[in-house]
């Protein structure tokens, strides 16, 4: 045993400066590539600035796109996309399209989830209608990440399939869906609010309500408010927590019944919501409901109701600096939300 | 040994006794010491494996540029907490560094915990800082706040200014301040890469529920160049201490933290970079004022909080997002480091330590802290040891030779493996060494760190173990800074 522990002590070290010294070799090579590949992405992001200009003329672009090395312009243009608005991206989708998609369409069904993920990126730059399909297939991928960016390329190209079955094929991690989802829904309510409203139902599922909830809240559209008020009256508190936070964004006193029922809530998460909500929506008739929550057990209640106060302006001051003179909880939060004021 | 001769004069029969029992204690002795470092030994190349496993299968890793695209609307907000004792050195350029982060939602709250020199004046002056009113929760003990400091210019930087209570104590005062969902608590002498916080955020953006804390790799800032609160260049430092501990963190981070990630038993993420629940952190009761080792005993409190929940909960490390710091350059500041981290694994194992091989805590008992028993308590001291009694064995002819060598195989020749298989993994999955010849001189650095730094450090840790046996309570660690513009 104790020879066998000294040969596997040398063989093990042996081994692995063996294995290092082929990692510093490869690392010669490697380093002369990749001067190459910066050198001709630099280039390539250089050529697609400049298409990018719309008075450059198509054969132009279809011509510089052909001497360019399809990976230098793929990777260029994904670096872009980020720091062009809705035109400049649709833009950089024409110029993409003089791309032949054929391998990119082969790379989906790589082995490697870096190619297939490359592939989805390079894809979705092109923007054709025909890969649209092969976008649609990647949602199947057996990697979420791919999945979702997939997803969120469908939802750039404006090409979402049902929004109910987007979410059950990405996932939902014990009822968690992952914070993309969320992004992904929001940039689709413009289109498709009518789908997302369809999709809160109080026999539905949790996770699609408080998705559908928050996509809605995203959609300026104040009508909504009385529909996503309903939602108030369901039995999940993160629904309940949602709808709160989406009629703080939309907007609509006509909710404010409602948000003032919401703020005698058994759950301190919704009471906390409600606060916020009256405050963002200046509800004056909530004043009293606002006073008594500034001796809430939790801290973060007492805030918001102390913000929502200060917010609904003279009463809520005059409440405000009425319990800033006694010495509990309640007192304590409204002196030190007056004082940050005058701070 | 010696006196045998004279013994056997006069009694053979005791003589021949007395050497049996000898050689029987010192095959015993030696057994154990050999099982306990081939014990650790294995651990590590389960981490060392469990870690390439991990890299391989990690999340792809995006451009930051497509990360800010996918994320920058759904992102949590965060809370940046800098716990400052003494700093006025680097404290000015690491919260400028940290203003200047790519991430939509954060703030950045400074705890000068009481500081002797001129951190707090150094700030006001730099920042243009003005007293201010904030409102905060106090959820969490903490010395009493002497003012808060907010700036015109920088309206999401917050300075807190306190008496003096320790790290831990400035910690917990930062985290009632703030008012994000996630906290991170950062070191003042670390610098966070621009994208550093958008991607350790990700796992709480893919299991918004179910995380309650991350940790990122922390690398060496010493040699690397420095401009506007940037690492523009990464090198090596021309100190051989820090030169060393550039190996040394490679194998905590990449292998030790990762592995056990893998695992789902992680058991700490390091203070200098780690992102945790808000929620959760007050609900444990937050840091710990009496431990030296408070990011640690934090991590254990939760996993043993989530456990006695029966909660569905993940702390996970990721590798990418990278946090450098500077690192001790001389002897002094290496030792006193190194003794406060043994006494804090120490205080942590002890108070957690009715969670070792109990069912109810799964792999956090049986492998987090089954791991810290043999690493951090009964290693150092089987290693120390060893050294001087199994070639004393050897030497009295109580012990055969292969004893001695299988000890010193363990020790130095495994070692190397462990080293440089770290080294080999970084420079596969990470390559964040841009230079082939800087490279090729830290695969000598992990092959000759096993004759000597790895004795010194265990000697630290002894002594590290004998303060804790005399009930040393700990204070701010204090080291010799140079400061970021001269890291070099």
């Amino acid at each position: 045993l104790l020879i066998c522990v000294q040969v596997l002590s040398l063989a093990l070290a042996g081994g692995s400066i063996l294995v290092m010294a082929l990692v510093l070799l490869a690392r010669l090579f490697r380093t002369r590539r990749e001067r190459v590949a910066a050198a001709q992405r630099d280039e390539a992001r250089q050529l697609l600035v400049a298409c990018l200009d719309d008075e450059v003329a198509d054969a132009t672009v279809a011509e510089c796109i052909a001497q360019h090395s399809p990976a230098a312009l793929v990777a260029s243009a994904g670096g872009l996309v980020a720091d062009l608005d809705a035109a400049g991206r649709a833009r950089l989708r024409t110029v993409m399209r003089h791309l032949d998609p054929a391998p990119y369409r082969a790379a989906l069904r790589s082995r490697r989830r870096r190619g297939r993920l490359s592939a989805v990126h390079v894809l979705s730059a092109i923007g054709d209608l025909e890969v649209i399909d092969d976008l649609r297939s990647m949602l199947d991928d057996r990697d979420a990440h791919i999945r979702l960016a997939a997803a969120k390329a469908l939802a750039e190209l404006e090409a979402v399939p049902p929004i109910a079955e987007v979410i059950h094929k990405i996932g939902v991690v014990g009822g968690h869906p992952p914070r993309v989802l969320f992004s992904i829904l929001r940039s689709l309510v413009p289109r498709r609010s009518a789908e997302l409203m369809a999709l809160v139902r109080e026999d539905g599922l949790d996770v699609i309500n408080v998705l559908a909830i928050d996509a809605l809240g995203y959609s300026g559209d104040p009508t909504l408010a009385p529909r996503i008020a309903g939602a108030l009256s369901f039995t999940s508190v993160n629904v309940r927590a949602a709808a709160l936070r989406a009629l703080a964004r939309l907007g609509n006193r006509q909710v404010r019944i409602a948000v003032r029922a919401a703020l005698a809530d058994p759950s301190w998460e919704v009471r906390c919501q409600a606060a916020f909500c009256a405050g963002r929506l200046k509800i004056i008739d909530a004043a009293a409901e606002l006073e008594a929550l500034l001796g809430d057990k939790q801290w973060w209640v007492r805030f918001r109701a102390a913000e929502a106060l200060r917010a609904i302006g003279e009463i809520g001051f005059a409440i405000l600096r009425r319990t800033s003179k006694t010495p509990d909880p309640a007192g304590q939060i409204a002196e030190a939300i007056l004082e940050e004021k005058a701070a | 040994v010696n006196g045998l001769p004279e013994i056997a004069a006069v009694s053979p029969w005791l003589a021949q006794g007395l050497i049996q029992n000898l050689h029987a204690l010192a095959l015993v002795v030696s057994g154990l010491l050999i099982t306990v470092s081939a014990v650790q030994n294995l651990t590590y190349t389960l981490q060392l494996f469990l870690a390439g496993y991990g890299l391989a299968r990690r999340p792809l890793v995006e451009s930051v540029d497509t990360l800010w695209w996918y994320y920058s609307d759904v992102i949590l907000p965060v809370s940046l907490l800098i716990p400052a004792y003494n700093e006025q050195s680097c404290i000015v350029e690491s919260v400028s560094s940290l203003l200047r982060l790519r991430y939509p939602l954060f703030e950045v709250i400074v705890i000068n915990d009481g500081s002797r020199d001129a951190t707090l004046d150094r700030l006001i002056e730099a920042l243009h800082l003005e007293l201010s009113e904030r409102i905060y929760e106090n959820a969490l003990p903490h010395a009493p706040v002497r003012g808060i400091y907010t700036s015109p210019a920088h309206p999401n930087l917050i300075v807190l200014d306190k008496e003096n209570g320790g790290k831990a104590d400035a910690l917990n005062a930062g985290i009632n301040v703030a008012r994000r969902p996630l906290i991170a608590s950062l070191d003042a002498d670390s610098m966070l890469e621009p994208d550093s916080l958008l991607r350790v955020v990700q796992p709480f953006i893919s299991h918004p529920e179910r995380m309650i804390a991350v940790g990122g790799t922390v690398r060496v800032i010493n040699g690397c160049t420095v401009r506007e609160g940037r690492i523009v260049d990464v090198g090596l430092p021309r100190s051989l201490l820090a030169q060393l501990q550039i190996i040394e963190y490679l194998r905590a981070f990449l292998m030790g933290r990762l592995g056990w990630s893998e695992l789902k038993a992680l058991p700490l993420v390091a203070g200098a970079f780690a992102v945790m629940r808000r929620a959760a952190v007050i609900e444990a009761g937050g840091y710990d004022r009496d431990t030296v080792g408070e990011d640690f005993e934090l991590i254990m409190r939760l996993h043993r909080l989530m456990r006695d929940k029966g909660e569905d909960y993940e702390i996970r490390f990721v590798p990418e997002p990278v946090c450098w710091t500077e690192v001790p350059s001389d002897m002094c500041s290496l030792a006193r480091q190194r003794i406060r981290w043994q006494r804090g694994a120490l205080e942590t194992f002890c108070r957690h330590a009715d969670m070792l091989f109990r069912r109810r805590y799964g792999r956090i008992g049986a492998l987090s802290l089954g791991h810290c028993l043999i690493v951090d308590v009964v290693g150092p001291v089987a290693e120390v040891v060893g050294y001087v009694l199994i070639p004393l064995f050897w030497v009295t002819g109580l012990l055969d030779l292969d004893f001695t060598l299988a000890f010193l195989a363990l020790i130095f020749v495994y070692g190397i493996f462990i080293s440089v298989g770290s080294l080999v993994l970084e420079e596969l999955e990470l390559k964040r060494f841009e230079k082939t010849h800087h490279l090729l001189f830290l695969a000598f650095v992990a092959i000759f760190e096993n004759f000597g730094y790895r004795q010194m450090n265990n000697l630290f840790r002894i002594i590290g173990c004998w303060q804790f046996l005399r009930g040393k309570k700990g204070s701010w660690g204090e080291m010799r800074r140079a400061g970021f513009t001269s890291a070099r």
